[in-house]
């Protein structure tokens, strides 16, 4: 691996939710050299076709896209690629992507051979009812048939994009359900990016074993009560990092209540001393 | 090309995951070495702290008491080997405040002491002042003096915030200046080290104001005071970034209710609302 590769690749690993247009042409410009291109396709596509980790360096990624001629999106990641293309259960297709130039190519109306989208069809149907009344429309999910149906595996894609308003954000989550034993674990990536006059992040990663659920039809219904649960949870931590941390580093007012009196008198306040007020 | 990339990396720098700014901006400067000078001194990074071998106590660093590997420490003028903690001896080459400005550097050193001692309760706190190419300080405050304000704060080992103030003095006549500041805030939230998590990034703002000066000292009060005000403007609007827009947008992109549930609701408030327009 060469240096400049492991450069780049923590660059996209590090970049934040939203359009790769900006990131890539900024990457070219450092690179200024003709493979150019080639290397940072094949980093984006090792990226996007890597496991979701906790640890953001080593974490690959899920990408939204949209298909051509539609207002419909679909899905590049890890958990629906075969070879070297990827395929999308719901329009039952398998298809490769351009990723200097961010579009879809080579579409074939088929899916893998060993992939058998027709026995999810009425769990793909309450996954999109899921995602259609909590997920704004860019957004997407897919349920999987494991090869030999030993089990499924649910991607849940929603953006909300806003770079006039200079934020975006991207939710991502990853179910597995293991037929043999009906666990189902869960994989969930947030992440929010506001960038007026500044660069703020909000990042969360949970994964967890969420038990067994019998049925696979009552899957979806798991998900929708869990994803629930897991951003109010993710609300309740950001409050706390407001009420245990943020107000414990910069007081809004000084600890002796009024505005410091600057000037050779501020010798008259003493370091570490209680002041009018009192320390609380 | 060297402007395109300089621009490309300042670009990228600014969106990257701001955790990982200090290990990403160290890596364009590998790629496009002959940029790293300008890119160290425009790209504020978490602030590093030393300890002063000779004074034993600690004191922030950046790119504006650095000289190579060392950095000059405001208790002793000195500077000091970044790597083994040694006071370097011959450093005549290396930049320090002429006498008078040196004397207003420590009287700045002790009053932001005591504004970080009310503010933050803790934490350190290192201001560096330099004379303007004009000339050097003088002491009825008619040539001004350039200089960086830095205050950090940890708690819990996990949470952080470091402020870095830059400002200017150009004085306009013999009773008025202006003081242009750019201020950062580096402000990185989480429950532990570990923890996923995170509230992580940086705000910046860019304030000028005019006030009247007395002297050399009195220029030192009125930073003082601006960057007081300044810092709590940016703290309200930390406040505001990072606990109300931030989860706006998290249920933004899933909402809570279902949407029908809330498309409901929204049809009902209308409704509400003709019928009291139709009273």
């Amino acid at each position: 691996m060469s240096e400049v590769e492991d450069i780049v690749r923590q660059i996209i690993k590090t970049s934040p939710p939203g359009d790769d247009t900006n990131i890539i042409s900024d990457i070219k410009s450092l690179l200024g050299h003709a493979d150019a291109d080639k290397l940072i396709s094949n980093v984006l596509r090792e990226h996007y076709t890597t496991e979701l980790n906790t640890d953001n360096m080593k974490s690959g990624d899920i990408k939204l896209v949209k298909l051509n001629n539609s207002n419909d999106y679909t899905i590049i990641s890890k958990y629906n690629s075969s070879g070297l293309k990827f395929f999308d259960t719901k329009h039952g297709i398998l298809f490769d992507y351009d990723f200097i130039n961010s579009k879809i190519i080579d579409i074939e109306n088929k899916l893998p051979s060993n992939i058998d989208s027709n026995s999810v069809s009425f769990i793909q149907n309450q996954l999109n009812d899921y995602i259609n009344s909590h997920f704004t429309n860019l957004s997407t999910g897919l349920v999987i048939p494991d090869e030999n149906n030993l089990g499924l595996t649910f991607i849940i894609i929603g953006e909300k994009l806003n770079d006039s308003n200079f934020y975006n954000g991207k939710w991502i989550s990853i179910y597995k359900w293991n037929s043999n034993d009906n666990q189902l674990s869960s994989i969930v990536k947030v992440k929010v990016h506001y960038y007026e006059d500044g660069n703020v992040i909000l990042n969360t990663f949970k994964t967890e074993n969420l038990g067994i659920i019998d049925n696979a039809d009552n899957i979806v219904q798991k998900i929708s009560d869990y994803e629930k649960n897991l951003e109010l949870n993710t609300l309740q931590n950001v409050n706390e990092l407001n009420e245990e941390k943020f107000k414990n580093l910069r007081r809004l007012l000084p600890i002796s209540r009024s505005k410091i009196q600057w000037g050779r008198a501020i010798g008259n306040y003493k370091l570490g001393q209680n002041v009018v007020g009192g320390r609380h | 090309m060297s402007d395109e990339a300089y621009d490309a990396s300042l670009d990228v720098l600014r969106r990257l995951d701001p955790k990982s700014i200090t290990k990403n901006l160290s890596n364009i400067c590998r790629l496009q070495p002959e940029l790293a000078s300008d890119l160290l001194a425009s790209i504020d990074t978490p602030l590093k702290t030393l300890h002063c071998s000779k004074s034993g106590k600690p004191f922030l660093c950046c790119d504006y008491n650095r000289d190579g590997d060392s950095y000059r420490s405001p208790f002793i003028n000195k500077y000091i080997n970044e790597l083994n903690g040694s006071i370097i001896i011959d450093d005549e080459d290396a930049p320090k405040p002429s006498d008078h400005l040196r004397e207003l550097e420590l009287f700045a050193n002790d009053s932001f002491d005591i504004y970080r001692d009310l503010y933050y309760e803790g934490g350190i706190s290192s201001v560096y002042l330099w004379d303007k190419e004009e000339g050097n300080s003088s002491i009825d405050g008619k040539i001004g003096f350039d200089g960086v304000v830095l205050l950090k704060k940890t708690v819990d080992e996990s949470s952080s915030w470091d402020s870095i103030h830059v400002f200017e003095i150009e004085n306009l006549n013999s009773n008025f200046s202006i003081y242009r500041l750019t201020s950062t805030i580096i402000l990185d939230l989480s429950n532990s080290k570990i923890d996923s998590t995170y509230l992580s990034g940086n705000l910046t703002r860019q304030t000028e104001k005019e006030i009247q000066f007395k002297d050399s000292a009195s220029h030192v009060a009125n930073i003082g005071s601006l960057i007081e005000d300044v810092e709590t403007q940016m703290r309200n609007m930390l406040q505001e970034v990072y606990f109300g827009k931030t989860t706006d947008i998290l249920t933004d992109i899933r909402s809570l209710d279902a949407l029908s549930q809330r498309n409901e609701d929204r049809a009902k408030q209308e409704n509400l609302i003709q019928k009291f327009e139709n009273l």
